[in-house]
C-alpha cells in the first residue's frame, strides 16, 4: 500500500472508530451534545486489531432466510449460511458483562466441531464419536440433561476418519433431530422423546467412507454427504425423505451425467464446465470410481431461487500425476434443485487439483448491491485462499481476491473462470515443491465464516500456513488411505499464523484483521444484531469483538481450544444466550491430541508444523459453555 | 535368495518398476477383512485387479515356522501369519511371558529395516499413522507414545497381523509373517539411530516474500 494512502486510511480509520464508538454509546450520546459516553474498553490482555481499509457503506443488503424468534434449528442458524442472528440484547455496550451460566463436559478427548441446536425449550448437542445426541432442558437452571440417545456406531469407523472423529452437528425438521454417524448412517431422533425414528445406512467404511457433515433440511427432504477423499471414496450428496429416511435421490460427484444428476437443466456459466459425461472423461479409465469429491461440508439453501448450493472436495489421490485430466467434478460448487437433485449450474474451482483445496467450504447467500445494481450473490471464502463472489442464479464469477498469502495462483479470470496458476507451486510426483501457500488446510478450512448484513463484512477465521509437498505413487487398498503425498506444513510469511479477517464483500478487500501469532484459527464465527462478532481461538480464548472495528470487548479463557461454532438463542426466560463448544481436535490442530507426535513433521497429514508447541497451549476434552449477561 | 531391494533411498524416488509393486498389485483390489468384522474376505472394490500369489522373491522365501510360536497352523486352513505369536490370556500361561522375550527375527538387519520402511509407505501404513509414524488417523507409533497393545516385538506382530478394534486392519490374511516382522522391525527402529529415511525437519516459517498479500 502507498504511504500517502496508508496515512489517509489511518486518519479515516481513526475517524471511523471515534464515530462508531459514539454511535455505540447509545442515543444519550447524541441528545447531550456536550457529553459523550466513553467507548467500551478493550478486554484486558486481548489483541488489538489492525485497521486496513474503511468500512463499506453496507446499504440495501437483503438476507434471504433471516433467523426468526431466537431459535437455532439449522446448523448455520439460517439456511443461507450467514450465521448472523438479529438478536441484540447482548450488544457492544454490555458484552463486557457476559458470564458463564453453565458448562457441560462431553467426556470425549477429540475435536468438538459443530454447534448446538435450540428448538423450543430444548438445546440439542451432538458429540464427536460415538456421536451421542444429548437433549438439555433450558427451562431448568444450569441446563440439566433430559435424555441421551446413544447410537453406538461401529468402533472401526474411528480408524477410517481422516481428520479426527468429529461431527459437525444436526438439523431439526418435522419434529426430528437428524444427523450423521461416523460409520456412514443418518439417524432421525424424536425431538421430544429421544427415541430413534429412523436410521438409514448410506455406505460402508470398508471403502474408506465415513460421515462427519451437518445435514440441511428443505421442505420434505434432508441432504447429507459423505467423507473420505483421502481414502479413495467416491463422493455423493444424498437426499433422504424426512418422514422415513428413505433415499429420494443421490447425485455422485464423479461418473456419468446420469450418476451426477446432470441433465437438461444444467447450464454451467463457463465453457470449462460444459461437456458430456465429464465426470468420466476427465479421468484415466475407471479412476473416477475412487476419485473423491466427497460432500463433507456445508449446504446452503435459498428459499427465493429455491436451489441448494454446496461444494465437494478434493480428487483422490494427492498425487495428481496418477490422475491426468480435469478430474471433474471434484472441487466443484453445485447449484441443484432440492426436489429432484438435478444440477442447475456448477463451477469447478481448480481442475486437476494438486493441493487438496477442498471446495466444501460454506457458500453464503445474500442479495446486495454489486457494482451499482442489486444482485443475488454467493460468497465462497475458499480453501484455496481466494474469496470468490458469484451470481448464484447462474454461476458467473464476479470477483476472486486473495485473503491470505497465496502463490499457487496469481488470480482468477472472470472471463474464463480459470485460475492463473504459477507452475512453480504445482507439485509433481517424486519431486519436492517448497513454500506452497496456502497449505492443504487452506486460507481457511471447513470452519465457517459469518456475514453481517449491518456491516457488509464477512468474518473469516483464516490460517496463514504454507507447505512443502512431495507426491509419490499411491496404492489403492480399499479401506486404507489413498494418499500419495508427504506434506509438511509451517507458518506462512509475515509473522502471523491466524487472523480473524473482516472482509468487505463489495470492495473485495479486508477492513481489519485480528492476528494470532502463536497458532492458526480453526473455529467458527457468529455475527449478531448487537454489533458483535464471536469467535474462539485454538488456545481456548472465546471472544466478542466489535463488528465494525474488531476491538475485543470481552474474552473468556475456556478449558480447551475452540474448533466449535458459536451460536445464540433466546431462552424460555426471554434472555439472550451465547453457546459454544470448547474441545481441541480436528485436522489442523491434530498435534494437540496425545495420539499425534511432535517428532514427525509429516504426521497428521502434515499439520504438526503448522501448530508449533500446541501441546503447551491446550489439550483435548470437550466442554459446552453457555454465556449470558 | 537374491537381495531385490536397493540400498536405502528416499521414498520420493520409489517408482512403479520397484519389485515391491508386485506385492502391491497382489493386494490392490482386495478389501480388508477387518472392516467387515467377521468374514475373512470382503467385496472387491470396483476396478479390482486379479490377485496372483505373493511372489516368493518379495516375501523373502517360503513361509517358515517362526521361532517361539506355540502352535503350528493346520496347513491349508488359517493363513500362516494369522495366528497370534504373543500370549493368549488364560490359565495355561506358565513361566515367562513370551511377548517380552520373543525376538524379531530381523533384529539388527539393516536391509530388513529398509524394506520395512518401504512397506510402511506402500501398504498405506503411513497414510494412517503419519508419514514417519508420528500418528494421524491412527496412533503415533514413535517412542514418545504409549502403545495401547504393547510395543514388544510380539505385540507389534499381533497388532499388525490380527488388527485392532478401532480400525486397524488385520493384515495377517494378506501379508506373510516375515513381511509383518519387517514392518515390526521398522517400528522398533523409530527414534533410534537405525531408523531409515528419517523425516527432514519442517522449516520454521515461509520466507517473507514468498506469497502475497501481506497484511
Amino acid at each position: 500500500m502507498a504511504n500517502d494512502g496508508r496515512r489517509r486510511l489511518t486518519r479515516w480509520a481513526l475517524t471511523a472508530v471515534t464515530f462508531t464508538a459514539l454511535a455505540l454509546a447509545g442515543p444519550a450520546a447524541f441528545s447531550q451534545s456536550s457529553v459523550s459516553s466513553p467507548p467500551p474498553p478493550t478486554a484486558e490482555g486481548a489483541p488489538t486489531p489492525k485497521q486496513l481499509n474503511p468500512l463499506p457503506t453496507a446499504a440495501n443488503i437483503h438476507t434471504v432466510a433471516p433467523l426468526a424468534d431466537g431459535q437455532w434449528t439449522v446448523p448455520a442458524g439460517d439456511e443461507a449460511n450467514t450465521r448472523f442472528s438479529p438478536l441484540k440484547q447482548i450488544n457492544a455496550t454490555n458484552v463486557a458483562g457476559l458470564k458463564v451460566v453453565t458448562t457441560m463436559a462431553d467426556g470425549i478427548p477429540h475435536g468438538w466441531e459443530g454447534q448446538p441446536l435450540v428448538v423450543g425449550d430444548t438445546m440439542y448437542v451432538v458429540t464427536p464419536y460415538p456421536d451421542k445426541l444429548i437433549a438439555i432442558d433450558l427451562k431448568a437452571p444450569h441446563g440439566p440433561v433430559k435424555w441421551i440417545y446413544s447410537p453406538n456406531p461401529d468402533p472401526k469407523s474411528q480408524g477410517v476418519a481422516c481428520c479426527d472423529v468429529v461431527n459437525r452437528g444436526a438439523v431439526y425438521a418435522d419434529g426430528k433431530i437428524i444427523y450423521n454417524l461416523l460409520d456412514v448412517e443418518t439417524v432421525a431422533v424424536d425431538a421430544k422423546t429421544g427415541k430413534q425414528v429412523w436410521r438409514t445406512r448410506l455406505g460402508s467404511i470398508r471403502d474408506g467412507t465415513t460421515m462427519t457433515m451437518a445435514p440441511l433440511a428443505v421442505n420434505d427432504k434432508v441432504f447429507v454427504g459423505n467423507s473420505g477423499n483421502e481414502l479413495g471414496t467416491r463422493g455423493w450428496i444424498t437426499a433422504l425423505n424426512v418422514s422415513d429416511g428413505s433415499i429420494a435421490w443421490r447425485a455422485y460427484s464423479t461418473g456419468t451425467d446420469k450418476d451426477c444428476l446432470i441433465g437438461p437443466d444444467f447450464k454451467p456459466y463457463y465453457a470449462k464446465d460444459r461437456g458430456k459425461d465429464l465426470g468420466v472423461t476427465t479421468w484415466p479409465p475407471g479412476q473416477w470410481k475412487i476419485g473423491g469429491g466427497a460432500v463433507w461440508g456445508w449446504i446452503s439453501y435459498d428459499p427465493e431461487t429455491k436451489l441448494i448450493y454446496y461444494g465437494d472436495g478434493n480428487p483422490g489421490t494427492w498425487n495428481p500425476t496418477q490422475r491426468p485430466g480435469a478430474n471433474k467434478w471434484s472441487n466443484t460448487i453445485f447449484a441443484r434443485n432440492p426436489d429432484t437433485g438435478q444440477a442447475v449450474w456448477a463451477f469447478q474451482e481448480d481442475a486437476h487439483d494438486a493441493w487438496d483445496y477442498d471446495t466444501t467450504i460454506e457458500n453464503i447467500l445474500i442479495d446486495m448491491p454489486w457494482h451499482g445494481r442489486m444482485r443475488k450473490l454467493l460468497i465462497h471464502p475458499g480453501r484455496m485462499g481466494f474469496v470468490q463472489v458469484f451470481d448464484r442464479t447462474n454461476g458467473q464469477l464476479l470477483s476472486a481476491e486473495k485473503y491470505v498469502p497465496v502463490n499457487w495462483a496469481r488470480s482468477y479470470s472472470l472471463e474464463t473462470g480459470l485460475p492463473d496458476e504459477d507452475p512453480a507451486y504445482r507439485p509433481h510426483v517424486n519431486a519436492t515443491t517448497s513454500n506452497i501457500c496456502p497449505s492443504s488446510t487452506g486460507g481457511k478450512d471447513w470452519n465457517p465464516t459469518a456475514f453481517d448484513p449491518q456491516t457488509g463484512l464477512v468474518y473469516i477465521q483464516a490460517h496463514n500456513v504454507c507447505m512443502t509437498d512431495t507426491p509419490h505413487k499411491a496404492n489403492y487398498i480399499a479401506g486404507t488411505p489413498y494418499l500419495g503425498a508427504d506434506v509438511t506444513m509451517f507458518p506462512g510469511p509475515g509473522g502471523w499464523e491466524g487472523a480473524l479477517i473482516a472482509w468487505d464483500v463489495a470492495d473485495a478487500r479486508p477492513v481489519w484483521t485480528l492476528e494470532e501469532t502463536k497458532l492458526p484459527l480453526f473455529g467458527g464465527v457468529l455475527a449478531t444484531g448487537g454489533n458483535l462478532v464471536f469467535y474462539g481461538t485454538l488456545d481456548g480464548w472465546f471472544r466478542a469483538v466489535d463488528a465494525r472495528t474488531g476491538q475485543v470487548l470481552w474474552q473468556f479463557k475456556t478449558s480447551s481450544g475452540i474448533v466449535g461454532e458459536p451460536m445464540t438463542f433466546v431462552g424460555p426466560d426471554g434472555k439472550q444466550y451465547i453457546a459454544v463448544y470448547a474441545g481441541i481436535g480436528g485436522w489442523l490442530p491434530a498435534a494437540a491430541l496425545p495420539s499425534v507426535s511432535d517428532t514427525d513433521p509429516t504426521a497428521a497429514l502434515g499439520t504438526v508444523g503448522a501448530v508449533p508447541d500446541i501441546k503447551k497451549y491446550t489439550a483435548p476434552g470437550g466442554v459446552l459453555y453457555v454465556f449470558a449477561l | 535368495m537374491c537381495l531385490l531391494f536397493r540400498w536405502p533411498q528416499p521414498i520420493a524416488a520409489m517408482h512403479g518398476k520397484h519389485p515391491l509393486m508386485l506385492l502391491l498389485i497382489t493386494l490392490a483390489g482386495l478389501a480388508l477383512p477387518a472392516m467387515s468384522g467377521c468374514s475373512a474376505s470382503g467385496p472387491s472394490p470396483p476396478g479390482a485387479v486379479a490377485s496372483p500369489a505373493v511372489p516368493e522373491s518379495v516375501a523373502g522365501g517360503p513361509v517358515q515356522q517362526l521361532p517361539g510360536t506355540a502352535t503350528q497352523p493346520v496347513s491349508g486352513t488359517v493363513p500362516p501369519a494369522f495366528a497370534p505369536v504373543g500370549p493368549i490370556p488364560g490359565p495355561q500361561m506358565q513361566g515367562e511371558d513370551p511377548a517380552t522375550t520373543m525376538q524379531n527375527p530381523y533384529d539388527n538387519d539393516p536391509s530388513a529395516l529398509e524394506q520395512g520402511r518401504q512397506l510402511f509407505v506402500a501398504m498405506n501404513c503411513a497414510g494412517c499413522h503419519g508419514g514417519h509414524a508420528g500418528g494421524g488417523m491412527g496412533p503415533d507409533l514413535r517412542p514418545d507414545h504409549i502403545f495401547a497393545y504393547g510395543n514388544a516385538p510380539a505385540n507389534l506382530f499381533d497388532s499388525i497381523s490380527m488388527g485392532r478394534g478401532m480400525g486397524m486392519p488385520a493384515w495377517g490374511t494378506k501379508l506373510p509373517p516375515d513381511v509383518i516382522w519387517k514392518l515390526a522391525a521398522y517400528i522398533q527402529s523409530l527414534g533410534t539411530q537405525q531408523e531409515p529415511d528419517k523425516a527432514a525437519p519442517a522449516p520454521g516459517h515461509a520466507p517473507d516474500s514468498i506469497a502475497s498479500p501481506s497484511y
